[in-house]
């Protein structure tokens, strides 16, 4: 779990797309009616009347259809544990690899200075996902949000955020270099 | 030709046999959940969310084995 800094809230949590699990995983739905396959050839040649046909079906069918169970979990687990968290100060990327490969990076709000966004394809833009890049200035580099649902929306999500903070810190008196508050956006 | 071969292949095929690939399973089943019940505990950061994925995990899984046990036990050799 994310441990959060005093006066720090969670605004949003961005996950790839459900296209992105789909396309993962729709080579287990297709093997997973293997077995109906299996049955269909099985009744053509006349071959449904061989011993024991009845139970090892059902015997097949259920370890079959629990292996691509656990595999679809793995994978599922493995979309889901990867996540942007956007807070109040931080965005905090938490790239899940496979189940024993995770790692964890963050960028302060105010050490962004440019967010854009790309949409490319057919499939991207009629069901609304991109990716959204996101510019330091401190040594964390370049942020990709992969695959975002609304890209346009967490950039929307992240410019407020960086607002509200610049917004804060003049109320502070401090003066931060943003560029929402010279005007470059 | 084919149904001769399956034949010998189902000869092969013993209750026994299909215990052990029951055990197997079962064995590879409870390792893998125990690693996705560790990374959904630790990791998972909508608890709702976890926790009907986690039921469904185990319901489609018992449905399984339900299917695999029921074929153990129709099963003459």
């Amino acid at each position: 779990m994310i441990s959060l800094q005093p006066g720090e809230t969670v605004v949003a949590e961005v996950r790839r797309h459900w296209y992105v699990l789909f396309a993962e995983t729709l080579g287990l739905f297709i093997l997973a009616l293997m077995p109906i396959l299996v049955i269909v050839i099985f009744d053509v040649f006349d071959l449904a009347t061989l011993p024991n046909f009845i139970p090892l079906t059902l015997f097949g069918s259920g370890l079959w259809f629990l292996a691509i169970w656990i595999i679809f979990f793995i994978v599922w687990t493995d979309y889901y544990l990867d996540v942007w968290v956007i807070t109040s100060k931080r965005i905090i990327d938490i790239e899940q690899r496979n189940l024993f490969s995770r790692s964890t990076s963050e960028c302060r709000i105010e050490k962004i200075q440019d967010v854009s966004v790309e949409v490319h394809g057919f499939l991207a833009t009629f069901l609304r996902f991109g990716n959204v890049k996101i510019q330091t200035a401190g040594e964390s580099g370049n942020f990709t949000l992969k695959s975002v649902p609304d890209p346009h929306r967490v950039k929307d999500i992240i410019f407020k955020e960086q607002e509200r903070q610049a917004g804060e810190s003049r109320r502070g008196g401090q003066v931060v270099s943003s560029p929402l508050s010279s005007g470059v956006v | 030709m084919l149904p001769f071969q399956l034949n010998d292949l189902l000869r092969l095929i013993t209750p026994n046999a299909l215990g052990a690939v029951f055990a197997l399973m079962t064995a590879i089943f409870a390792a893998v959940s125990w690693v996705l019940l560790y990374h959904w505990s630790r990791y998972g950061y909508n608890p709702t969310m976890i926790g009907r994925m986690r039921a469904l995990y185990f319901w489609g899984a018992g449905v399984c084995f339900a299917l695999m046990t029921a074929g153990i036990l129709l099963f003459e050799s």
